[in-house]
């Protein structure tokens, strides 16, 4: 391609390539192979020996727990209460913070006041506050969907403020431009403008509320992932132990996953 | 229906950007306002269209709306300004869903819109699926769909390429010619001032004053014509000396957001 | 203190302390330390109930036997054991758990002297009730069924002591409402705002509560059920490795005990308050932070020989077997090591 004279002579030579690179190509397979390498290294340390399973349970023990945990029936017994508590706590605790963040994204005053209890209150442990919330709520299923909502909801406060003020302001003047009520700007405009942020929140949000469960389940709880994940800790069971972070994961998985195709339906038209 | 701006002064903060703009658009009257960027012209066309409050000043309309005119005062946005979750026809449909309106006379408003615009094959078809071009239309069509009586436009079609805003310049000379709209026009490009407008407002660098205003003899039909090239040539001349010496000292600015 | 430091650490619960206990031990060794005592960690939780550890630690017996001792605090019994297992920590004093043994029962663990326990006069661990529980009659710890219970952890000194309760008076534990609340000022808590009926919690937890007009005493654990709280424990490979340290350490650790036992312990085996009582209330509190006040209500129980009352504990292993709360086969007298240990008269 190129042609460079040199003394007279014509030296023609190709361009070398040089582009390319700095893209992530989906490759999933060496997720998986990835994934099942380490479990492989895992079991072998242990049943090698080096590694003492008193300090780390082998993954078939954690295997062997999970089914002992499925058989006895125990599994569907704290999963389906510790999901009610996410589930509640969660509802709860984004549909407070849709509606604040909203609040504060649309009203001065509302962001003059909510932003600095926003940031003071985020950074609170909660765990911290156990005591003070048992005195206040007592022990049964109010303190522990409270200690979700919580978590949850700040999060989705910031989330949801970040979504309403990135939204495009020729939109709002496009809606005010053709006198749309403010409702209707609300809920036609606005919100669908700043789901993508909302949905991103919401990532975060839902995992909030699966660490969460543990903590809310800190509070006299006999039955839940939490509930059995602190007894297998204080017994010093670690195999129940890791088959609990285990069925966590998967939450957080499954969760992942659902929001995934729930993105991939609301925002389609990105 | 005749617009009528009275604007004495325009600052935002400390920052003065129109001063004494008085200009009448008449009922079927093209006005197109040019001017070196930041001088205030879509400040301008913000008040006159109510969704900015001047410092000094008012907007009047005078004269009767047509009668099925749902928005008298309507935009066409430079970024087209869809919503791009909505198909086409949602779109389009958006400025009457707070109005009473039968279902009937809905749907044939939209669909008068769209097949005006040339869109009705892609009533379904989502903005981003859209060639700019084509996103204008239904900015065009969601304008038409309220039968407004003064357009007021953006530099609508500076996003565009140069063959597709020669073509949609076009059709939408053919739409102003055959409604009795008045129009304001903001552009940077005097070939589109030449093309459309029946008379041009220069205004002069930030603040932005009325330096000039040429009236375009020539009907916008005839404009095409061997006979209309060079007085339109010295018109397009006469602009460019009125506003260079602007455009250069507004391009040396220290620009103050 | 002449010799040892006290080093407080943050909650260690990961069996991989490492670093963590990596990070102190570089803090030591900025320290001036003695130049040929050998180096000795000693785990406790932070509570009156190690009260022999700090007096040794005060008195320069540890120090005397050419060990150096480095007292590291945890928030919790539990971690100390992992640490001990883990290696980060050379001994740990500290309450019996369900951790524990289940550790102590894969043979990582070795019991070579006693901890406090609970007796008749001291004041460890408590009932407390609510207001309203005794008000409405709740009075003695025979009216527990029924009632709702709350404290730290299932498997833990206060399950136990529950369990020893129930045996003792005949009534059966299905008819209690445990509420496990993970910590001590949950329960305190639980307990003040009358959302459950008891907490059983050590004295410190609970006086305060009292004291505010939340709660009432109901009983002390010692009045109601004598057992041994704990042990002092290596890991089986320090025992096997070291123990002429070993040995060394538990005379100094017993000099210590023999010391505060008798100066707050008076005849019959129940509290007294003697010329060097004040002393001892000194030390405990320098050493866990706390006041002089606080500490003399909290005074424990410790045997002057750190005897080791090997019946009992097997009787609490049965327990934690038939609760299902330590699982595997194995030889519970494995896990007390004869080689160090004085054992306790049986009656
Ligand atoms: N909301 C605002 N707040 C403060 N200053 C503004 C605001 N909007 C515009 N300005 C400033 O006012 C001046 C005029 O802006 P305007 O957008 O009306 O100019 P314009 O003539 O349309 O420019 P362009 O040719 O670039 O579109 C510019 O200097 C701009 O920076
Ligand atoms: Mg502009």
């Amino acid at each position: 391609m190129t042609e460079i004279t040199a003394g007279g002579a014509s030296v023609r030579r190709e361009v070398a390539f040089r582009g390319g690179g700095f893209i992530a190509m989906p490759k999933p397979a060496y997720s998986w192979i990835a994934f099942a390498g380490i479990i492989a290294l895992w079991q072998l340390a242990i049943s090698a020996g080096w590694i003492d399973p008193v300090f780390l349970p082998s993954p078939a023990s954690i295997v062997e727990a999970l089914w002992q945990l499925t058989v006895s029936g125990d599994l569907w017994k704290h999963l389906s209460i510790s999901l009610a508590r996410i589930g509640s706590g969660w509802l709860i605790g984004s549909g407070l913070g849709l509606i604040v963040g909203v609040s504060m994204g649309l009203t001065s005053a509302g962001r003059a006041i909510g932003m600095p209890l926003v940031s003071a209150i985020y950074p609170v442990p909660k765990i911290a506050l156990l005591p003070l919330l048992i005195l206040w709520l007592g022990i049964g299923e109010t303190p522990k969907v409270v200690t979700i909502a919580s978590g949850v909801f700040f999060p989705t406060v910031i989330a949801t403020l970040a979504g309403v003020d990135s939204v495009p302001r020729n939109l709002i003047a496009m809606a005010q431009s053709f006198n749309l009520p403010t409702r209707s700007i609300v809920w036609k405009v606005l919100l669908p403008s700043a789901l993508p942020g909302i949905l991103a929140g919401f990532r975060i949000s839902v995992s909030t509320a699966l660490l969460l469960v543990v903590a809310a389940e800190m509070i006299g709880a006999q039955y839940g992932i939490g509930a059995f994940l602190l007894t297998a800790g204080n017994l010093m069971q670690s195999d129940d132990l890791m088959a609990g972070v285990v069925i966590l994961s998967i939450l957080g998985l499954g969760f992942g996953a659902g929001l995934t195709a729930l993105e991939r339906v609301l925002l389609r038209w990105r | 229906m005749d617009v009528i701006i009275d604007v004495k002064r325009h600052s935002y903060d400390d920052l003065l950007v129109l001063e004494d703009i008085k200009i009448q658009v008449r009922e079927g009257e093209i006005v197109a306002v040019i001017g070196p960027s930041g001088c205030g012209k879509s400040t301008l066309l913000g008040i006159a269209g109510g969704i900015l409050k001047p410092s000094e000043g008012k907007v009047f309309l005078e004269g009767n709306a047509p009668p099925d005119c749902l928005n008298p005062l309507t935009f066409i946005f430079q970024d087209f300004a869809l919503l791009p979750w909505r198909t086409v026809e949602q779109n389009v449909g958006l400025p009457l869903e707070h109005h009473k309106l039968s279902t009937s006379d809905r749907q044939a408003r939209i669909a008068d819109a769209l097949q005006r615009t040339g869109l009705s094959d892609f009533a379904k078809a989502l903005p981003k699926q859209l060639s700019g071009g084509m996103r204008q239309r239904v900015g065009i069509a969601r304008a038409l769909v309220v039968k407004p009586a003064v357009l007021l436009m953006d530099e609508p079609l500076s996003a565009l390429d140069a063959q597709t805003r020669d073509l949609l310049m076009e059709d939408f000379l053919d739409l102003l010619l055959h409604e009795r709209m008045a129009g304001i026009y903001i552009t940077h490009n005097f070939q589109e001032a030449l093309r459309l407008a029946d008379r041009v407002v220069v205004l002069s660098r930030r603040p932005g004053r009325i330096k000039e205003v040429l009236t375009i003899p020539i009907p916008q039909l005839e404009r095409t014509n061997k006979a209309a090239l060079a007085p339109l040539a010295e018109l397009g001349d006469r602009l460019w000396s009125l506003i260079r010496d602007e455009a250069s000292v507004a391009d040396r600015e220290v620009i103050h957001d | 203190m002449t010799k040892g430091r006290l080093v407080t650490t943050s909650k260690q619960t990961a069996p991989f302390g490492r670093a963590a206990a990596a990070l102190c031990v570089a803090a030591l060794l900025c320290a001036a330390s003695s130049a040929d005592a050998e180096t000795v960690k000693i785990g406790v939780a932070k509570s009156t109930t190690a009260a022999p550890v700090y007096v040794a630690v005060a008195k320069g017996f540890f120090a005397a036997e050419g060990i150096d001792p480095q007292v590291v605090f945890f928030e919790a019994a539990q971690p100390v054991a992992v640490a001990v297992v883990s290696g980060d920590i050379d001994v740990g004093v500290t309450g019996f758990t369900g951790g524990f043994y289940a550790l102590a029962g894969q043979g990582a663990l070795k019991i070579i002297g006693a901890h406090s326990r609970e007796v008749p006069g001291f004041h460890g661990l408590g009932y407390f009730v609510s207001e309203k529980a005794a008000a409405a009659g709740l009075k003695t710890v025979k009216d527990i069924p029924g009632h709702s219970v709350a404290f730290t952890t299932v498997g833990s000194a206060f399950h136990y002591s529950l369990a020893l309760a129930a045996e003792k008076y005949g009534f059966d534990m299905q008819t209690v409402h445990l509420e496990p609340l993970q910590s001590n000022p949950n329960a305190a808590s639980a307990v003040a705002g009358g959302s459950v009926d008891i907490a059983m919690v050590p004295s410190t937890s609970g006086l305060p509560v009292v004291q505010r007009g939340q709660a009432k005493v109901l009983a002390w654990v010692g009045d109601e059920t004598t057992w041994q709280l704990g042990a002092t424990f290596i890991s089986a490979k320090t025992a096997d490795t070291r123990g002429d340290m070993v040995k060394r350490f538990m005379n100094a650790y017993r000099k210590g005990a023999r010391l505060y036992h008798d100066a707050v312990t008076g005849p019959d085996e129940l509290p007294k308050n003697g010329p060097q009582t004040a002393e001892m209330i000194a030390i405990i509190a320098k050493a866990i932070g706390q006041t002089d006040a606080e500490v003399s209500t909290a005074l424990a129980y410790a045997d002057p020989d750190e005897r080791v009352d090997v019946k009992d504990i097997l009787h609490q292993i049965a327990w934690y077997r038939a609760q299902g709360m330590v699982k595997g086969e194995f030889n519970p007298e494995d896990m007390i090591d004869k080689r160090y240990m004085i054992p306790y008269p049986q009656k």
